[in-house]
């Protein structure tokens, strides 16, 4: 599976598709998408209209409901232009991967598929593919001094082919000691609904994720899927453990953020 | 012989698939439909290379062989061959000998350098057609040690490749604890892909032999605590003696 | 084997709790997913091979009838007979009347997942003949009265003490023995076995259609035993293990055994033309080829799922699969275990019983991004859930409330003013029960996540609230 290969140039402006976990369950994420697109001196613009590209119904067999969902995603960003951003390799993928066998059968729906993923990019795809990494490293401030460990999101990873423009990002923020994990490649166990209705297998599955990335000593596990990071920091919690699980957006807006920068001469504002 | 159940299954494949019974043949140009002459050109390359690489291939071999496993031996002439069979068979402390009837014994000496040691060995024939089959067999899981020759050794993969036929058991390579072959500079082929070639040319030209083996090593298994041991059916011990 | 495919739950549970099976699969990953991994990564032109594979068997599997028509009618010019099962009923059945033809008292088995699908070996022995697996995998599963737990390794699940006590129940050897000594009993053992087999029943890995060929791949050897010393050889093969052409051979090996345990090539491959020949000093008199449907149909007759047909059985896709790994092989509840079993077990043995299996996936995809011929489990996967959920009874169902919820989860994301106000009223009724924000316990479905983890409650101030306050602060200058 690929990434993004309909070439862009550097936009103005771009639309932000947050996804429903990120708007309902952890909105700081969004926030964070957006302080980071602005100081690269991007406009971002959030189409109301969102909801869910409907991804759970679909993984659970139940596509009428899946592709009625899809058709309003694909209505609200269809009457936009520019670039579609997305902080989540899942939907992206299920916009770009998995609307094509939704409405193989549809024509008219087909070419409304087709404008909408030739547009879409995951956010740290974006980043590194259109803006080009020295963008952002050019807007990077002191030191974190922070230590993470990065766990590879499956959808990100497979569905997209993103595969080394997290860590790329991530090895350029100052101060940010990456350790790495022993299996960062083994799914966590979230898979959706499969955490539910499987719940015992997740859960080992999460234990053996949650006891490697103890296991490196760093103070908190990144990565870039919202469903992940919740089914990881859920376990977490209930562990009592201080671990901490961010989204990698989260770790980019406060490394580029004015705040962590030192007063003085060639400071940002 | 006999093909029971043939049109029944085959029109049921038709079916699924989606179509009319007679429907048109495949385009299997990439597959079978190499003419003739392409694939005997093919194997003539092949053989070509076999020769005028004899060398590097050799160098190869031994490499790849004694990665897959084999314990080799490189010697200059067919006389030393036979001096190193027979030392291997003598340190093994080897009684019970086999061997196939193969050409290679009649360049290399190794009835007599084994004799030399003390040791007969007998060669794994039957004699009159289908005579002995039972005393054969009984002698090949008797034997200590199997000795043939080889018809290719491949260096990809570290092979030796025996046709069984006549001279040649199955089971003279398999049933004894160890096995010795004993390779000749110019039957070495790169990889597995020529070995094919050359078995496509044999075909067309009006047969191959009724089987083949591809030999890699001792006979292995993992299926004990994920763990490798050698010998489980067949030899746990193989030797390529290479002779250039 | 009758399918139990719809203990799938129950399985895993047991397998989660047992750690001595968790400790022995760990070996899947380790060993030969590892394994793998270095074999790919050491070839030359890896992914264009497995790209070139996949075509070999797409066009094998999309003209089927003409390649099996001449697999066929080579064979029996060689010599061969070949005989059509329409299910494992029928193919026992061929071949206990052969048995029983051919007065055989005893049959050494080697390697064949079809004739697990047969119960082969225990309809023999219902019949009196005594049927031994040759392979050890299968030979220690035979002891233990149980299915494969692997598709190459069948007695992977089982601890060295657990080998130990059971050989030595059967030869009275010690309990403690080591895998090496382990290994010579049974080397000991099943030798004898070999020389007075009267037939002897192997799988097939590669049947070759130009010449009517059929290839063995071992490590351990059994298999050319079995092919050199009984009088009557018989091979059982699923329809689909076809190539065209000789030379299709030495890709397809070479992509199948790296796959499976990062071999270059395994200790031994057969290629075998029929019967011995006159001329020949050993080897079978008689060559029999049973080809077998029983259920792989059903996998032709539909377009999405005839990629399963590729499969080449190697089981790289079971050691990349972070759920086989936890829930073993018996959990799949019939013979084929982890993700194509997880598309194959219900699809022939019936969706309806099997109905969890499309859904005990994560949707990882690592069991795609391993196959030596690039099938698409995942995609199966998520077919068969729609089917399961859309299609007539006798394939599966789902429960009437999980309809009803998904039908208000489409409600409530078909306008946005729904979404937010369901989010919204989400927060307000669950902060009683909140603490810090996040849920320790709720009720089902949700049940089956708070057993483990805590839930976050949403946000009383979600993202498109936020957005929206921001964008009329900047309009109005400040900050």
């Amino acid at each position: 599976m690929t990434e993004q290969s309909v070439k862009t140039p550097r936009p103005e402006r771009v639309q932000l598709f947050v996804t429903c976990l990120v708007d309902q369950f952890r909105p700081e994420v969004g926030e964070s998408v957006v302080n980071v697109l602005e100081r690269l001196g991007i406009e971002v613009e959030f189409p109301e209209g969102q909801t869910c590209c409907g991804q759970p119904a679909f993984n659970s067999g139940f596509r009428n409901e899946a592709s009625d969902v899809a058709r309003h995603f694909l209505d609200v960003f269809v009457a936009t232009e520019g670039p579609i951003i997305v902080p989540s390799g899942s939907c992206g993928a299920m916009v770009r991967n998995f609307y094509g066998e939704m409405f193989e059968e549809d024509s008219a729906a087909m070419e409304r598929v087709r404008r909408v993923s030739e547009r879409i990019y995951e956010f740290t795809e974006f980043l590194v593919n259109v803006l080009g990494q020295d963008d952002l490293v050019s807007k990077l401030g002191p030191q974190l001094n922070e230590t993470a460990t990065y766990h590879q999101c499956c959808h990100l990873e497979r569905e997209l082919g993103v595969d080394h423009q997290p860590q790329e990002l991530l090895g350029q923020v100052n101060g940010l000691q990456i350790l790495p994990m022993y299996r960062p490649e083994v799914c966590c166990g979230f898979g959706g609904t499969f955490a539910v209705k499987f719940s015992d297998v997740s859960t080992a599955m999460l234990d053996e994720k949650l006891d490697n990335a103890a296991a490196t000593g760093a103070s908190m596990i990144v990565a870039g899927d919202t469903g992940c990071i919740m089914h990881m920091a859920g376990g977490l919690r209930r562990r009592g453990s201080d671990l901490q699980v961010r989204h990698i957006a989260e770790i980019l807006d406060e490394a580029t953020s004015p705040a962590n920068h030192a007063p003085g001469p060639g400071g940002q504002a | 012989m006999a093909i029971t159940g043939r049109d029944a299954f085959l029109g049921r494949v038709r079916g699924a698939l989606g179509r009319s019974p007679g429907a048109p043949e495949p385009d299997n140009a990439t597959h079978i439909g190499l003419e003739v002459e392409d694939v005997r050109s093919s194997a003539d390359g092949v053989r070509r290379e076999m020769s005028e690489s004899a060398d590097a291939l050799l160098d190869a071999i031994e490499e790849s062989a004694a990665t897959a496993g084999w314990k080799v031996r490189r010697v200059a002439s067919p006389e030393d061959a036979a001096d190193v069979v027979a030392e291997i068979c003598s340190e093994a402390g080897a009684t019970n000998v086999l061997r196939s009837d193969q050409d290679i014994f009649a360049s290399v000496p190794v009835d007599a350098a084994l004799e030399s040691k003390g040791i007969t060995p007998g060669v794994a024939t039957v004699g009159e057609a289908g005579a002995d089959i039972p005393a054969l067999k009984q002698a090949a899981f008797d034997s200590d040690i199997g000795i043939t020759g080889v018809d290719y050794a491949i260096a990809e993969t570290g092979t030796v490749v025996l046709h069984p036929r006549k001279g040649l058991s199955r089971l003279v390579s398999l049933a004894p604890g160890r096995h010795i072959a004993i390779l000749n500079k110019g039957d070495v082929l790169p990889s597995l892909d020529e070995l094919f070639t050359l078995e496509r040319a044999d075909y067309n030209d009006g047969g191959i032999e009724g089987s083949m083996n591809l030999i890699s090593g001792p006979s292995r298994t993992g299926d004990i605590a994920a763990t490798i041991v050698d010998g489980i059916h067949g030899p746990f011990e193989v030797h390529l003696v290479i002779v250039g | 084997m009758l399918p139990t495919t719809d203990r799938f739950k129950k399985g895993a549970k047991e397998t989660l709790a047992d750690p001595v099976i968790q400790m022995s699969m760990e070996a899947v990953y380790t060993g030969f997913h590892t394994n793998r991994q270095s074999a790919a990564a050491d070839t030359e032109a890896w992914d264009e091979q497995r790209d070139r594979g996949r075509a070999i068997k797409e066009h094998t599997i999309e003209n089927l009838d003409y390649y099996l028509e001449m697999l066929t009618d080579k064979i029996d010019a060689n010599g061969g007979n070949v005989f059509f099962a329409e299910d494992s009923v029928e193919a026992t059945e061929y071949i206990l009347n052969l048995a029983r033809d051919r007065d055989v008292k005893t049959v050494i088995k080697s390697k064949s997942m079809v004739s697990e699908e047969m119960s082969l070996a225990h309809e023999m022995e219902a019949v009196g003949i005594e049927a031994v697996e040759t392979d050890l995998g299968e030979y220690i599963i035979q002891l233990a009265g149980e299915a494969p737990y692997h598709i190459i390794a069948p007695a992977i699940h089982k601890s060295q003490d657990q080998v130990a006590e059971m050989f030595s129940e059967v030869t009275g050897t010690d309990p403690g023995q080591t895998p090496e000594e382990l290994t010579t009993t049974a080397r000991g053992m099943l030798r004898e076995t070999f020389q007075r087999a009267d037939m002897s029943v192997t799988g097939v890995n590669f049947a070759v259609a130009e010449s009517g060929s059929i290839v063995l791949v071992t490590n351990e050897g059994n298999g050319r035993m079995c092919t050199s010393i009984p009088r009557v050889h018989v091979a059982v093969m699923g329809m689909e293990k076809i190539v065209p052409s000789m030379q299709d051979l030495g890709m397809m090996l070479r992509i199948l055994i790296r796959s499976a345990t990062g071999q270059k090539i395994s200790s031994y491959v057969t290629m075998i033309n029929g019967p011995r020949r006159d001329e020949e000093e050993d080897g079978p008199e008689e060559f029999h080829l049973v080809i077998v449907d029983n259920g792989r149909m059903k996998l032709l007759a539909d377009p999405k799922l005839r990629e399963a047909l590729y499969c080449l059985r190697c089981g790289a896709c079971l050691n990349a699969c972070p759920v086989y790994r936890k829930v073993g092989g018996h959990s799949y509840g019939w013979v084929y275990p982890g993700p194509i079993g997880a598309v194959v077990s219900p699809v022939m043995s019936g969706l309806k019983q099997g109905k969890d299996l499309p859904f005990a996936s994560s949707l990882c995809g690592a069991c795609r991004e391993v196959c030596p011929v690039r099938i698409d489990i995942p995609n199966m996967l998520l077919h068969l859930r729609q089917q399961v959920v859309e299609g007539p009874p006798e394939e599966g169902s789902v429960g009437r409330i999980e309809r009803l919820g998904w039908k208000a989860w489409r409600f409530g994301n078909m306008k946005s003013s729904r979404f937010r106000a369901g989010g919204k009223m989400a927060n307000l009724l669950g902060r009683p029960f909140a603490r810090k924000g996040m849920f320790r316990r709720l009720p089902p479905p949700l049940s089956g996540w708070t057993r483990s983890r805590d839930l976050p409650i949403t946000a009383s101030s979600p993202f498109r609230d936020r957005f929206k306050k921001r964008k009329s602060n900047s309009s109005r200058g400040g900050e």
